[in-house]
């Protein structure tokens, strides 16, 4: 793609071109249409303005990409320099085309301009091919044009036969050249993989989610909760910020931010979230926490290339959207954002210098104040030369999405998964066809139990424009089972059945527990907020902390498999909560819903402590149960009138009187233990009361494990 | 088949008759001998298949002479062949009560016991004859379906050499001994038996028929598909062959040819639930799947605890998006024992 000088070369071309079908637009040719002749030629210089208005934004950026990065950049690189005005050429274009649907040049143009449109890909092969039948010389790249063209339309093979010949005119040693060079060999491994991934789709369901979620304008970017209740849209629909269209010529609206709700096994029409999320430039989603209380926020700033903002729920009242920090947003351009299900590391992309390819992922963990430190650019084999995009990080806690130019596409940008084994991430896995295609596959998010994605695209039988789309995994294909029997026995007639021994089917789910619920007031059933405590037990750690909605109480906790949990849930002035939840390696996804009562420091209270454990048939506290004793040992420090009852219960396995002596010793290890740390003796009382109090049934083994406890009581306060 | 094997089967039957036709030669014909003139009377009904007369003439044999064992043996045949096993077993006991050393009167009365499903007993019978005559290659054979029966396969194969080693041309015994084989996963002697039965008696339409299974469990789907091929090409109403070829055209993947060979099937078994769900599984990979459910609903119609029917059900209801039908079929799949199913299932809510 040498400099275009499009006047000169248009005319010198339009000499030169005797192919017999190419008709020139001149006199000659037209002797009775006068007056179309002079319309066309008028249409073909508007035309021309805007396409030279165009190179002149596309070219320089498409030649600085090269020199920079060493790869031909895809639109997406350059942002889609000069897209608007090939866009706004093309009427006159295809104006002229109509009074003249035979001049190469004209044909060639229109299929240089189409192609960059979004839904271009499609419509620009016939005019290229015409371009190319007309006059095959007509310019050095047409080959690699009608490649790009047969590439976006799946036509594999005749792709690959046109990139091939797009080759011989790019012998040249020049560093631009080696540059293409490596971009056509690139492209062509794409095509041979494309036909591959083709032939052997992913089993998915992919639905448009319809009008009621997608209006006739571009809506893009979902983002959702881990849970797939509420969804955070881009759309540039007519009541955006300020109802006015954006100033770069495209005739969109600004973009806002809209979020719905799933209820009643439907998503409800998106509502604009308005200000302070929402401002009259452009405001688009970047990234959702696991929950749904932190929203990230993208806006394109004056001089900043674009910029990361951070907003948290409170209620139902969004925070104004605080602009992140010098090592999150730099002068360059940051997209979108992905946190971690502890809340601990921020994932993000930007292009600023010094990475590995033109834009990279990029993480950024929380300082002890609460600050996100230095960006750390996660580098191989996430990052390549390449770009890389739409990061999500799973609330699994080790499964990473995202988009990648780089790795083994089959065309732009293809969405990838990769997983963090020992620390590492593992190769990046192309998530395969159709969920990728020949174009760009970009900003794609997944929920908690990764059967559903959810993703933008432009499609013919969309509502319009972009829409939001949502993909349904089917996993693994499911063989049938064929049954068949056979006369094995010559002198028995009845005929003896084959026996079917199918090889088993890894249905893989995501290896994640979703514990969600709403948190009250146990008097009051009013919605509480109160802080939710994650705690490894076996190391002792909080891994994080999370807050419940002070408006609806709801909460929402990522616990990966493979740890004991232990969940404290913490308000002022209320007895704390917990809950003990032991989750193995091997379990797969669930979703757990535990609605929690906080009481009130009253009298008489009485309170479970599910993490405090003792050795079996012993009194001895084992030391997973620190963590819970600590909180205890805080809350009798920070209530000091506060007196307790310290109780043990046993269910009704073994003897009663056995269960009471044991149920007293293992109440008294609590109140030595609480003494040991300080506590005056006489605000503590211990008490075993065997199996007579018990909270449930002792018929099943759950009953008897609600049965088997230790308790606390308030005496005084 | 049922017609074909039933000819075998009375054919061989014959054959177990004919000691006591050759004893009749002996038998000296003189007037005196009242008793011995009704029992050769009784030959020669039950050989004309003529079982009341054959009857009367043992019974008066008998009444003349009570201690004729021939004539209890053959009155015990005559039972066997009037399906009255209990009193075929006492006579053929009897018999042998007045002479324990002939093997073939343990032969008939295990072949009686194995009819009056006593079939342990049975393999104590043949098991004496064999003792008594090692050289009863009948006794071998069938001694050895007994613990094929019982999925004895190593025990069945040593019988089945037996009667080989007894008898050289006992293409049954190359038959049966090649399915030994094939249950014990040595494909390629099964593949060889097979062979030798076919070259012992080229006519039998379910030699190849088995030896079609042995190929396609030996991943020779081509030779798989020639055996099959030939089995129906000998018996054209053969309609385990053709749906066994029709699972080989399917797994190779030809559908038009399985899609015709199960309804081939369905066209001369109308009951066969195997086909209906068979024929499942190509529509779903022609994308009908409506058309694969309905055929599973058909399948379990006739059979309401195929398993594996109501799995497929569930596979082909998947893509019918019908969530709520396809979980409850995996269920019940599951419930019926197809531990494939369970796995579906983590979709389910």
């Amino acid at each position: 793609m040498k400099k275009k000088y499009p006047f000169i070369l248009f005319f010198v071309l339009s000499a030169l071109a005797h192919s017999q079908t190419n008709v020139e637009f001149e006199k000659e040719f037209f002797k009775d249409k006068k007056d179309g002749l002079r319309e066309a030629k008028s249409n073909i210089k508007k035309g021309d303005e805007m396409y030279v208005y165009g190179m002149t934004d596309w070219q320089p950026a498409f030649d600085l990409f090269i020199k920079t990065n060493q790869y031909v950049p895809s639109l997406n690189d350059i942002y889609g320099r000069g897209s608007g005005q090939f866009a706004a050429a093309l009427p006159y274009y295809l104006l002229a085309n109509e009074f003249n649907p035979n001049n190469a040049v004209l044909n060639e143009r229109i299929g240089f301009c189409m192609i960059w449109t979004p839904d271009g890909k499609a419509k620009a092969l016939p005019y290229f091919e015409k371009a190319y039948k007309l006059n095959p010389n007509i310019t050095p790249e047409i080959q690699y044009y009608l490649g790009r063209c047969y590439h976006l339309n799946m036509e594999w093979d005749k792709a690959i036969t046109a990139y091939k010949a797009s080759l011989t005119i790019l012998n040249a040693k020049t560093s631009e050249n080696k540059a293409k060079i490596e971009d056509v060999d690139k492209k062509i491994a794409e095509c041979i993989l494309g036909k591959e991934m083709v032939n052997n789709p992913e089993r998915v369901f992919i639905d448009n989610l319809g009008a009621v979620v997608n209006s006739k304008y571009p809506d893009y970017g979902p983002l959702i909760t881990a849970d797939e209740k509420v969804m955070i849209i881009t759309s540039r629909r007519e009541n955006t910020t300020g109802g006015k269209v954006d100033d770069s010529g495209s005739g969109e609206y600004w973009e806002d931010l809209y979020i719905s709700n799933y209820v009643n096994d439907a998503w409800s029409t998106p509502v604009n979230m308005g200000p302070p999320i929402n401002t009259e430039g452009h405001d688009a989603t970047a990234g959702l926490s696991a929950d749904g209380q932190i929203l990230y926020i993208y806006r394109s700033g004056k001089k900043n290339g674009g910029d990361l903002y951070e907003s948290h729920l409170t209620g139902d009242v969004w925070s104004k959207p605080e602009h992140m920090n010098k090592n999150i947003n730099s002068a360059y351009h940051e997209s979108t954002v992905s946190l971690s299900y502890d809340g601990k590391t921020l994932y993000f992309v930007s292009d600023r210098p010094g990475g590995i390819g033109c834009k990279d992922i990029y993480l950024s963990h929380l300082d002890a104040k609460g600050k996100w430190g230095p960006a750390e650019n996660i580098g191989p084999p996430i990052n390549t030369k390449y770009s890389e995009e739409g990061v999500f990080i799973h609330p699994d806690g080790k499964t990473m999405y995202f988009s990648s130019q780089g790795h083994k596409t089959m065309g732009g940008y293809d969405i990838f998964k990769s997983t963090l084994v020992d620390g590492k991430w593992t190769e990046p896995v192309n998530l395969g066809y159709p969920i990728n295609g020949p174009d760009d596959d970009v900003f794609f998010v997944i929920s908690g139990s990764e059967k559903h994605g959810y993703f933008a695209s432009k499609k013919s039988d969309g509502v319009g424009e972009k829409d939001i789309y949502k993909i349904t995994f089917l996993g693994p294909k499911k063989p049938f089972a064929m049954n068949s029997e056979d006369n094995l026995l010559a002198s028995v007639t009845a005929p003896i059945k084959e026996r079917v021994v199918a090889p088993p089917v890894a249905i893989k789910t995501a290896a994640l527990t979703i514990l969600k619920g709403v948190i009250t007031d146990a008097l009051t059933g009013k919605p509480l907020e109160a802080s939710i405590d994650l705690i490894d037990n076996q190391r002792n750690e909080v891994i994080a902390t999370f807050l419940s909605n002070s408006a609806s109480g709801k909460y929402l906790v990522s616990l990966p498999a493979g740890k004991n949990y232990g969940i404290a849930v913490k308000a002022d002035k209320y007895l704390f909560h917990s809950e003990n939840f032991d989750i193995p390696n091997t379990s797969s996804f669930q979703e757990v819903t535990k609605d929690v009562q906080l009481s009130n420091l009253t009298v008489g209270t009485k309170i479970v402590l599910r993490n405090i454990f003792f050795d079996f048939d012993k009194s001895s506290l084992r030391p997973e149960s620190t963590n819970e004793l600590e909180r205890l040992t805080k809350l009798l420090t920070d209530v000091p009138t506060l007196k307790i009852e310290i109780s043990g219960h046993t269910d009704n396995k073994g003897a009663a009187d056995y269960n009471q002596r044991l149920s007293e010793s293992r109440a008294k290890s609590v109140v030595d233990y609480l003494i040991s740390k300080g506590i005056a003796a006489d605000r503590l009382q211990f008490k075993g009361y065997g199996l007579t109090q018990p909270m449930a049934g002792n018929e099943t083994d759950e009953g008897r494990q609600l049965n088997r406890r230790t308790e606390f009581k308030v005496l005084s306060k | 088949m049922n017609k074909f094997l039933f000819s075998c089967t009375l054919s061989l039957l014959a054959s177990f008759s004919l000691p006591a036709q050759t004893d009749t030669v002996k038998v000296k014909m003189v007037d005196e001998q009242e008793a011995e003139k009704y029992y050769n009377i009784g030959i020669d009904h039950l050989t004309a298949k003529r079982t009341a007369e054959a009857m009367n003439a043992f019974n008066k044999a008998i009444e003349l002479k009570p201690e004729f064992e021939k004539a209890y043996f053959n009155r015990g045949l005559t039972y066997l062949d009037m399906s009255s096993y209990k009193q075929a077993i006492d006579d053929f006991t009897k018999a042998i009560d007045l002479n324990p050393k002939a093997d073939n009167y343990f032969f008939s009365r295990a072949q009686a016991k194995s009819q009056n499903a006593q079939k342990d007993l049975a393999s104590e019978d043949y098991s004496k004859a064999i003792e008594l005559n090692p050289k009863n290659a009948e006794a071998c054979y069938y001694r050895g379906v007994l613990k094929f029966e019982k999925e004895n396969y190593s025990g069945a194969l040593s019988d089945y050499s037996m009667a080989i080693e007894a008898k050289p041309d006992y293409a049954y015994a190359y038959n049966d001994r090649g399915s030994a084989k094939m249950m014990l996963n040595d494909l390629a002697g099964a593949i060889a038996d097979y062979g030798q039965a076919i070259q012992r008696n080229p006519g039998l339409a379910f030699v190849y028929n088995n030896m079609g299974s042995a190929k396609k469990k030996a991943k020779d789907l081509k030779g798989a598909l020639e055996a099959y091929t030939t089995a129906v090409t000998m018996k054209n109403d053969y309609y385990i062959a053709f749906n066994n070829r029709g699972i080989i055209k399917y797994e190779t993947g030809d559908y038009t040819g399985a899609m015709e060979d199960f309804n081939k099937v369905l066209q001369l078994k109308s009951d066969y639930a195997f086909a209906y769900n068979n024929r499942s599984a190509v529509k779903y990979k022609q994308r009908d799947y409506k058309g694969s459910a309905d055929d599973c609903s058909k399948a379990i119609q006739l059979n309401s605890v195929y398993g594996f029917a109501y799995m497929n059900r569930g596979i082909a209801e998947e893509m019918l998006r019908d969530e709520k039908g396809k979980c409850a079929d995996m269920k019940k799949a599951t419930e019926l024992g197809v531990d494939q199913a369970k796995d579906y299932l983590s979709d389910c809510k």
